[in-house]
């Protein structure tokens, strides 16, 4: 016991560690260079203070989605789930689409993240009714009817995709742009607004880490063991749709995160939630950084970024190639 | 606590799936100390009956009570489980904790909220693994370790409960004989110990004929027999039940009622 | 040639490449997408109606072009056209125009016949043009415009890159609509209005001239690169587009290069509650840039004067060198 404790302990610090290297490392790369005597002097007026955002955001959103992946894949029980799979991303992105369609983007700053945010808590909300049979919301039922409520309103927003095409070219790419991912933040009350909502919603499921270790063993063991199976569901599955929520109206959807780093990390540190979450939102807040850098720093050459999830996929596919060769390699020695 | 209030009690107790009910009327009670085994035909209803009893399926009709209070309508989940504990027949794991992890998980519901184990709670846990005789396993992860291993940890996490009353589902069906009855011998001393209630499905009619004070029969979702082990295990009774022609005769090792085949390899049909 | 219109075959050098839609398209979509966005359930009707018309009349066979007499039947694409086509007095020959196509106030009354960007074949068809013009990259290529072609209509789509096309444009307008002489005058009157800009800023050194950064969209940023016409503009305002150099016509630009390239002016052509001047210092990052901290944000320009390669493009000239050279606002 105490070795695993040890372990915590030593994942933590690395971990920050890591974190405070890159995020620094971050600040002084970018798609333009910036001499760090300039960029010091400039402040945080300047571009410093420009990708100074950007890495908070991305801090933010990487524990964020980590943080929603880890509890998912607890949830429901599969290591394979991940923080969109029960809808709410279709859910946001709908809400995006509708916000940028309807030209409420040139009315309000913060129209599309509010938009993006009712949507996906709409969607969250459909899926847990559709998913409910009598007293108890079965967790396949709530795979089920995330990937179908997702499925019918991906159509929908496919079809607004289309029709907007031809006529709107900026349109377009607002929502284009927004599925693909952007730590673009412009509003700092926004970004302390998203900050806020994931450092609780993260300390919260740390404080309820330990059940999340019970849920695993199943539902009726789980409550063998005493605990109330429905409202702990509730409540994870609230805790876990407002940190993808709020993480995707921020930021569009980016996508990855939250299926490789909790497993990764499992992978490494084991299943013990204590550890598992605390370490996974770091663990996701260094990926999102070192993805964003990427992003800025890639086609620099002319000016412009690449949509972070168009990085995180990159990253995040031949990764899972490598797992899974490695885990056939194990079966098979 | 009186020592005539059962530790549990099933009363009238009619439950089932989808509307359909699968046990009818079953009252059972189970004292301090006693160790009772349920038997029955496949698909005759013992684990729905362990479900309803052991707080996970509420009976349409007729009420379960653990030390004299409702179960469902009285007691809290946290408060049924430091009283009550289960041990299921085959938990599926895909996570690999250690035996360690899994019985200190037993420890919930005495945990405050914000679920820390204190050194009490490891103290516990170590006993009940040793209880359990899996204390050298600690550190192994439990996908890790065989099936009776397994068991004998999931016996060790239900025993980290403290529990009053244990039930158990199909206890010894992964094990070989030599650990059946290990299996069986740790569970009797740990009832006499501690005055455990001990309600346990048994598919072995002998295994159970060996261990308990009492046998319940059930067939079709009716309780058909409950008494003392000799008394129920008679050869018509359970010819009858399992639609099998058996004899009973005395276990000239243990004193014990056995049950015999009466119909063998010659015999057709 | 038929009937004396030129074919397409002849058209001049005026055929586009690049598949993207002009910037007055982008900036329309705040205005127009809203509709659209209401008749959703609509347009799946209308699609079922058009299917079924198309399918009528490939039943009932080709209808042959009347010959109006002198006057010509011309369906516009693009609101450009429109204007440059009333601007050289032939207004009376429209017959249909896009939904966008609402200057000069008399466009208004004409028949619809699709979207800008979506052109509404079979309400082009129902109009019986002599002959159908757009403008823009992309044009070319769209299924109503192959459609158009594929029944012998006479479409003719100019090219609107940079001035020298305007000028083509008005040229070719004048030849088809035998404006030639209108066409003439317009092109000497917009020649030496640039001409009168360009001599108020032609002793500052190239140096000295403001650094303008024009600003198509928000989120995600855009600006106007190499190939666009608005680059051209602000350089006959007497102004550098910051992101002169970026290739082709409407690149997405990263705040970082805005911000490091520290334009002192700025051009809003995307306007509204969103993206005004004062919300332009907000953006983190930008306190610092020289055209924040001097006030210079221009949102009040009207955008078709600049995204809308029409006559008034040279309006957009003026204005904007006006502003670039006017008093810094206090």
């Amino acid at each position: 016991m105490t070795s695993r404790r040890w372990m915590r302990t030593r994942a933590l610090v690395a971990l920050s560690a890591l974190l405070a290297l890159v995020a620094t490392g971050a600040l002084f790369v970018g798609t333009v260079w910036v001499p760090p005597g300039e960029l010091l002097a400039g402040g945080l007026g300047g571009t410093l203070g420009l990708r100074a955002s950007r890495v908070a955001i991305g801090i933010v959103v990487g524990a964020a989605l980590s943080a929603a992946g880890v509890i998912f894949q607890a949830v429901l029980r599969n290591p394979l789930a991940e923080p969109y799979v029960l809808g709410v991303s279709s859910g946001a992105g709908l809400g995006a689409a509708v916000t940028i369609l309807s030209g409420a983007v040139a009315l309000w700053v913060w129209a599309l993240p509010a938009g993006a945010f009712v949507g996906g808590l709409l969607t969250m909300v459909l899926v847990y009714r559709l998913a409910r049979v009598g007293a108890r919301v079965p967790v396949h039922s709530l795979l089920l009817a995330g990937v179908a409520v997702g499925a019918v309103i991906g159509s929908v927003l496919m079809f607004l995709v289309s029709t907007a095409s031809v006529e709107g070219g900026g349109s377009l790419r607002s929502i284009v742009w927004w599925l693909l991912g952007s730590l673009q933040i412009t509003d700092l009350t926004l970004l302390a607004v998203v900050g806020g909502a994931v450092l609780v919603g993260v300390v919260l499921a740390f404080v309820l880490a330990r059940d999340l270790n019970v849920m695993v063993l199943g539902e009726e063991p789980a409550a063998h063991l005493g605990l109330s199976v429905e409202r702990t569901k509730l409540v994870f599955f609230a805790l876990g749709s407002l940190l993808t929520g709020v993480s995707v109206a921020a930021c569009g959807l980016i996508g990855f995160v939250g299926l490789i780093v909790p497993h990764t990390m499992r992978m490494i540190l084991g299943p013990d939630h204590r550890t598992l979450l605390p370490c996974a939102a770091l663990a996701g807040a260094v990926f999102i950084v070192v993805a964003d850098t990427i992003a800025r720093t890639a086609l620099a050459g002319v000016g412009t970024e690449l949509p972070i999830g168009v990085v995180t996929a990159l990253m995040g596919g031949p990764f899972f190639i490598a797992l899974l060769r490695r885990q056939r390699r194990v079966t098979w020695s | 606590m009186s020592r005539k209030e059962p530790a549990l009690e099933l009363a009238g107790v009619t439950c089932g799936y989808d509307g359909r009910a699968v046990v009818h009327e079953a009252a059972l009670s189970l004292a301090p100390g006693e160790f009772v085994g349920l038997a029955g035909p496949n698909g005759c209803g013992k684990t729905t009956l362990l479900r309803a009893a052991s707080g996970v399926l509420p009976p349409r009709v007729g009420a379960v009570r653990l030390f004299g209070r409702d179960l469902y309508r009285d007691l809290a989940p946290r408060d049924v489980a430091k009283a009550l504990a289960v041990v299921s027949q085959d938990l599926p794991v895909d996570f690999s904790f250690t035996i360690e992890e899994v019985v200190l998980m037993g420890r919930t519901p005495h945990l405050s909220w914000f679920g820390w184990e204190s050194r009490a709670d490891l103290e516990v846990a170590r006993k009940a693994m040793a209880d359990a005789e899996i204390a050298e396993l600690a550190d192994r992860a439990i996908t890790e370790v065989s099936g009776g291993e397994r068991q004998r940890a999931f016996l060790a996490m239900a025993l980290a409960q403290e529990p009053k009353v244990l039930l158990l589902d199909e206890p010894t069906s992964h094990l070989d004989l030599h650990h059946q009855v290990t299996a069986l011998s740790r569970l009797d001393r740990l009832r006499r110990r501690d005055g455990l209630a001990v309600l346990a499905v048994m598919h072995d009619l002998n295994l159970a004929a060996e261990f308990c004070d009492r046998i319940v029969l059930m067939r079709a979702g009716r309780l058909l027999a409950d008494g003392p082990t000799s008394q129920v295990l008679t050869e018509g009774r359970l010819a009858e039940l399992f639609s099998e022609p058996v004899r009973v005769i005395e276990n000239p090792a243990t004193g014990r009622p056995h049950v015999m085949l009466a119909r063998g390899r010659g015999a057709g049909g | 040639m038929k009937n004396g219109i030129p074919g397409p075959e002849t058209s001049g050098p005026g055929i586009f490449v690049s598949p993207s839609l002009g910037p007055e398209g982008i900036r329309l979509a705040t205005t127009h997408e809203r509709r659209r966005l209401w008749a959703a359930a609509g347009t799946v009707t209308t699609l079922l109606a058009l299917a079924a018309a198309m399918l009528a009349s490939n039943l009932l066979g080709d209808r042959p072009v009347p010959s109006s007499g002198s006057r010509l039947r011309i369906v516009s694409l693009s609101p450009n056209i429109t204007e440059i086509v009333f601007a050289l007095g032939a207004g009376q020959d429209l017959v249909g125009v896009t939904t966008a196509c609402d200057y000069p106030p008399e466009a208004r009354r004409l028949a619809r016949a699709g979207g800008f960007g979506s052109p509404d074949a079979e309400a082009i068809l129902a109009l019986k043009p002599q002959l159908v013009v757009g403008s823009g990259p992309g044009m070319d290529v769209l299924p109503a415009v192959e459609l158009l072609r594929r029944r012998e209509v006479p479409v003719c789509i100019l090219s609107e890159a940079s001035f020298g096309d305007l000028f083509l444009a008005i040229r070719r307008l004048g030849d088809l609509t035998g404006r030639v002489e209108a066409a003439a005058r317009l092109t000497a009157s917009l020649s030496e209005r640039l001409a009168a800009v360009e001599r108020r800023f032609r002793d500052v050194p190239e140096g000295k001239r403001p650094r303008v950064y024009v600003e198509i969209w928000m989120q995600p940023l855009i600006s106007v690169g190499a190939s666009s016409f608005v680059t051209e503009l602000v350089r006959r305002a007497g102004g550098i587009s910051i992101t002169a150099d970026l290739p082709g016509d409407y690149p997405q630009v990263s705040p970082e290069v805005v911000v490091a390239r520290d334009p002192s002016v700025i051009v809003l052509t995307h306007g509204g509650g969103s993206a005004t001047a004062a919300s332009v210092g907000r953006r983190v990052g930008w306190a610092r840039v020289t055209a924040v901290r001097e006030m210079r944000v221009i949102a009040d320009l009207l955008p078709d004067l600049i995204l809308r390669p029409g006559p008034r493009l040279v309006e957009g000239v003026e204005e904007l060198s006006r502003r670039l050279y006017a008093e810094v606002a206090p």
